[in-house]
């Protein structure tokens, strides 16, 4: 049995996704999943980034295709919004539950 | 630490990560424009109200004394009204992604707030029994403040500049003479909260 959850252990940890598992990644999929859609801002202020480090991890999770952005002008000013799409969704799904497998094999006394 | 331990380790930390950004993400959403806007004007129908009790005179220590205990009646129905609509409107917006109105961020919130609000009850008995009345607001305004600067610290920066524009408020219409006193308080309690809601709903949607 101690085995058997060591080879769950190793396979939720090998099953773990590249792009979403960083920690500045992380909290932008796990902000778009709590509201409909976030703009640069609210992302910005609610993971206490730079505007540089937010920028590189959304550019990262647009083209891993798990967000899309909405850009607009709002009184001449560029005002971009993100929402997380359904590969997104899934992926996150994914992640989460391969997280929580991790957890729960580790307490069968790994 | 094994490398198995450290990824342990790391779920945990994740898991946590995710659980307070969602919280985080929900409480910040759940500042809706309208009920700032709402409790503003609740506040300035307060006030009105107020100088119609004191027959339109100006605060002053003879005006208010006899009127206090209707006073503290208004007042501390306007306050329950207050958190009410804040509550419903909490409640109604983070239904709509699926969460709780009530979290541990939201425990940790309501913690950091009441010592502030406690002390302008304790403020508020003792001004009462001393035949200082008149002068509660500004002591109101700075408690409140107070109270709002806390919960600043758990959200977003627009909420610790509201608390620092009460506090400021506050300290000025105590240095102020009584009679400026009660439009001290539509300004703050009133227009304060409007302006709030309204620059939180421009900024992050009604």
């Amino acid at each position: 049995m101690v085995v058997q959850a060591r080879s769950e252990l190793f396979d939720s940890v090998e099953s773990l996704d590249e792009v979403i598992h960083q920690k500045v990644r992380l909290g932008i999929m796990s902000a778009l999943m709590a509201r409909p859609e976030a703009d640069f801002r609210f992302l910005k202020e609610t993971l206490n980034v730079t505007d540089g480090n937010l920028s590189i991890h959304l550019t990262k999770l647009e083209e891993a295709g798990y967000i899309q952005s909405h850009k607009e002008f709002v009184r001449k000013k560029p005002h971009t919004t993100y929402t997380p799409t359904d590969a997104g969704r899934d992926a996150f799904s994914r992640y989460l539950a391969a997280l929580e497998r991790i957890v729960q094999a580790a307490g069968q006394n790994v | 630490m094994s490398a198995l331990g450290a990824s342990i380790d790391e779920a945990r930390d994740h898991l946590r990560v995710i659980r307070q950004t969602m919280e985080r993400s929900t409480q910040y959403s759940t500042l809706s424009g309208w009920s700032g806007i709402l409790i503003g004007l609740v506040a300035i129908v307060g006030v009105y109200i107020t100088r119609s009790m004191l027959g339109g005179q100006p605060v002053a220590m003879h005006t208010v004394r006899d009127a206090a205990p209707r006073l503290a009646m208004l007042w501390g129905a306007a306050l329950l009204l207050a958190v009410a609509i804040e509550f419903l409107y909490n409640k109604r917006r983070a239904a709509r992604v699926g969460k709780r109105v009530v979290s541990r961020l939201g425990a940790h919130i309501i913690l950091a707030a009441l010592p502030a609000f406690l002390a302008g009850g304790v403020l508020t008995a003792f001004f009462y029994e001393h035949n200082l009345v008149p002068y509660i607001l500004g002591i109101w305004m700075l408690c409140y403040g107070l109270a709002i600067a806390a919960v600043g610290l758990f959200s977003v920066r627009n909420v610790s500049f509201l608390g620092a524009a009460f506090v400021i408020s506050g300290a000025i219409t105590l240095l102020m003479p009584l009679t400026i006193h009660l439009y001290m308080m539509a300004l703050t309690f009133g227009g304060f909260h409007i302006i709030y809601g309204i620059v939180m709903a421009r900024r992050h949607g009604w």
